[in-house]
């Protein structure tokens, strides 16, 4: 299983794309809803609380350089517990892959494609999802390296599209709803870099174990230059009043492109985006719950769980009965991820400092 | 052997599959001859029920100038009711043969009775549903919507693309707003502020005389003030062009300047390029107290002069200059003073306000921002210049 392999350059790659790629669809409306106008502000402190929480991932990572966080659950924490919480990081990736996997039918079914089924955008999407993840973790990161240029271009080309009519002054005053408010709303954008803990179940694929910090770090460097511009642009252009009430303010932003009345309905830009980022985060996240779930349940390869956690994140994404459902989980997501992502790493690091694990000879210099 | 006719047989049954599949369309396809194409949408009160859509329809057949396309319409207007604008949309679905398509719908123009009546919860459905354009073009009109909707110009392919040209051109004028559907969306959405929207009329003065048929053509006169409450003013066109100046949207307009400073005679003058820069001096004691500062620049042409024995010297063009500035400054602070009088803040001056002071004393502000607004004092200073003269010397 451990023959494949990631080198950091795609490390920094994946690990943008699983910041950037579901959370570009309505990061501007989430940061509005909490911080008004300063939602900016709370992404830049979000993410440097990720950095800090990128830090704790790779230090951990290198104190188990040939394991995964799954793998070393059990031996830091004793077989049951191990268990329990390696169980609960599969169930994690599982359930937010089936979250995602909606929100990605919802994002096409509703302004694209009304008159499709659900069921039927789901369906291709879990096919795809499946073929990929058999095809393992190279083919996921070589993927993530070919279509990050257009995932990039496309965001670059919508905000650059709206920017006649973005209003930077609607950014001000500075801190307007309070420290306060901007910092737990920090919390919440810090959810979103705190998916990034992939990386604990990337790091024994690595071909070489150094420099993995800096890939990292500039994973979330790339992630943040794509997602700021959205905000300021979201929040320039909208108001902060007016896009907390926005499904898809990526796509509200794309549709208000008008160039020299000759151009106009960019949506396509947003296609393209939204259909890449999206597919590859969802199998960056199940690809890791597959391979949770294996090692927790002892098996030596995960592929043979792969159509069975397929059907699994189906069913679990037409469980939300309507649209609101899916927001609100949505939220809580958003609102705790950052518990689980840093709490279960700080856990683990903490048990390995106390109870002295961690096999010496293997840890990377 | 009996394996490669196998695959063969697997390979060719592959074919057929995806030849099949890839060329009998879409399951849930919709023929362009089952498609009513939507070009305009006019908005009004209605008899029975609160709301009376007016829905231009393309007939392509006409357009395309074939024969048998029903006779010469190039597009027929059908009209519904209803509480909402989608009630009206599904009561029109009854009375036409073909699927409605909005996306191709760039113009909305509502009645001066129907946006009197305030625009709250009449605009959502443009912004919501996905088929509308947020970039639709948006008028007003006091005469009737088939009217508007059916007037045409020779040279252009329909009325909707004529309106639409007329909007677009604005720019060549700009004594009538450009006001688009998002936009307005926002702005009643969000609750302060106000904007202008272009009023529209059916006109027959521009007509030619000594023609059998007299021309009818649309004229963009001026524009409506609005606001989520309705319709507060109606502005002339030199009235709403001095609040264009203000919030520099003047992008190219005529002047006459009738004996400008010590000469005798008449310019006509073409500023083809203005910015301008509003600020606020706040009093945080008295807010009411503060003071707004409207500064306007730009440049302009000398396009036709009738000033006998002048030979437009230095000197002279700034003399030119300065009684532009001046003419321009009035006409602006007259605008400013309407907008006052009637409580519409068409400026942003609200959200220059939010933007300067925390939350909290802007909730207090908010709370009394008609008193504030009409109080408030404006200083407004024009810096325009002559640039060039024309061909004489």
């Amino acid at each position: 299983m451990k023959q494949e392999r990631l080198n950091t350059s795609q490390l920094s790659i994946v690990v943008a794309i699983t910041v950037v790629g579901t959370s570009v669809l309505s990061i501007p409306r989430v940061l509005s809803s909490g911080a008004e106008n300063s939602g900016w502000i709370s992404l830049i402190v979000g993410w440097a609380i990720g950095a800090v929480g990128m830090v704790l991932f790779v230090r951990l990572a290198e104190r188990f350089p040939t394991k995964t966080l799954t793998e070393y659950t059990a031996l830091v924490l004793g077989r049951w517990l191990g268990k329990v919480v390696s169980l609960s990081l599969s169930g994690y990736f599982i359930g937010l892959s089936a979250l995602y996997a909606r929100l990605f039918s919802q994002a096409i079914v509703i302004p694209l494609l009304p008159e499709t089924p659900f069921s039927v955008i789901l369906g291709m999407f879990v096919v795809l999802l499946a073929y990929e993840t058999h095809a393992g973790l190279q083919s996921i990161s070589q993927l993530s390296q070919v279509f990050i240029v257009p995932i990039a271009l496309s965001a670059i080309l919508i905000v650059a599209g709206v920017a006649p009519l973005i209003d930077l002054g609607r950014l001000a005053p500075f801190l307007e709803p309070g420290p306060v408010q901007v910092l737990s709303t920090a919390l919440v954008a810090s959810s979103y870099a705190g998916e990034s803990i992939v990386v604990l179940m990337l790091y024994p694929y690595l071909t070489r174990k150094t420099g993995v910090l800096r890939a990292g770090l500039l994973g979330l460097g790339i992630a943040l230059a794509l997602l700021l511009p959205v905000v300021i642009a979201g929040v320039g252009v909208f108001g902060h009043d007016r896009i907390k009430d926005l499904m898809f303010p990526m796509l509200s932003l794309a549709r208000l492109i008008r160039l020299s009345g000759f151009i106009e309905h960019a949506e396509v830009l947003f296609v393209v985006l939204w259909l890449f980022s999206a597919f590859l985060k969802v199998s960056i996240f199940f690809y890791c719950g597959c391979i949770a779930l294996a090692q927790s349940l002892d098996i030596d390869d995960y592929r043979p769980l792969v159509n069975i956690l397929a059907v699994i994140v189906t069913f679990g994404s037409m469980l939300p009965d309507n649209v609101a459902v899916d927001l609100e989980w949505g939220s809580i997501v958003d609102k705790y991820g950052w518990l689980i992502q840093y709490g279960i790493a700080l856990l683990m690091f903490t048990a390995t400092l106390l109870l002295r694990r961690g096999d010496p000879r293997d840890q990377v210099s | 052997m009996i394996r490669s006719a196998r695959l063969r047989i697997c390979l060719a049954l592959a074919l057929a599959f995806a030849v099949a599949a890839t060329s009998t369309g879409c399951y849930s396809k919709t023929e362009i001859e089952q498609t009513a194409f939507v070009l305009a949408i006019g908005l009004d009160r209605g008899r029975e029920k609160p709301l009376r859509l007016v829905a231009q329809i393309a007939v392509p057949p006409a357009i395309a100038g074939e024969s048998g396309g029903g006779g010469q319409l190039e597009a027929v207007l059908l009209s519904a009711e209803g509480r909402t604008v989608s009630e009206a949309i599904l009561e029109l679905s009854k009375v036409t043969p073909s699927k409605l398509f909005w996306g191709h719908a760039d113009i909305i123009v509502m009645t001066a009775d129907f946006v009197e009546h305030g625009l709250v919860r009449k605009t959502d459905i443009f912004l919501r549903e996905r088929e509308f354009r947020p970039g639709a073009f948006v008028f007003i009109t006091h005469d009737e919507l088939e009217d508007v909707l059916a007037v045409k110009y020779p040279a252009q392919p329909g009325n909707a693309a004529y309106v639409q040209q007329l909007a677009d051109l604005t720019s060549t004028h700009s004594t009538s707003p450009q006001a688009f559907i998002a936009e307005l969306g926002i702005l009643i959405s969000v609750g302060t502020g106000a904007m202008l929207i272009p009023i529209i009329t059916v006109d027959e003065s521009a007509a030619s005389s000594g023609v059998d048929k007299p021309l009818k053509t649309l004229r963009l006169s001026g524009s409506g003030v609005v606001n989520g409450d309705g319709l507060l003013a109606e502005l002339t066109a030199v009235e709403t062009r001095g609040v264009l100046w203000a919030i520099g949207k003047v992008r190219e307009t005529i002047i006459t300047l009738e004996d400008p400073g010590d000469l005798t005679g008449s310019l006509g003058i073409r500023v083809f390029r203005s910015w301008s820069h509003i600020s606020i001096e706040i009093d945080h004691q008295r807010i009411e107290d503060s003071k707004v500062l409207v500064s306007i620049n730009g440049d302009a042409d000398i396009i036709e002069a009738h000033l006998p024995g002048v030979y437009l010297s230095s000197a002279e063009v700034q003399m030119v200059n300065g009684s532009l500035s001046e003419a321009v400054a009035r006409e602006v602070r007259n605008s400013l003073r309407l907008l006052q009088h009637v409580g519409a803040d068409a400026l942003g001056l609200a959200e220059l306000l939010r933007r300067s002071m925390p939350a909290a004393r802007w909730k207090e502000v908010k709370a009394q921002w008609d008193q504030v607004f009409s109080q408030i004092e404006f200083s407004v200073t024009v810096d325009l210049r002559i640039r060039r003269r024309g061909m004489a010397a």
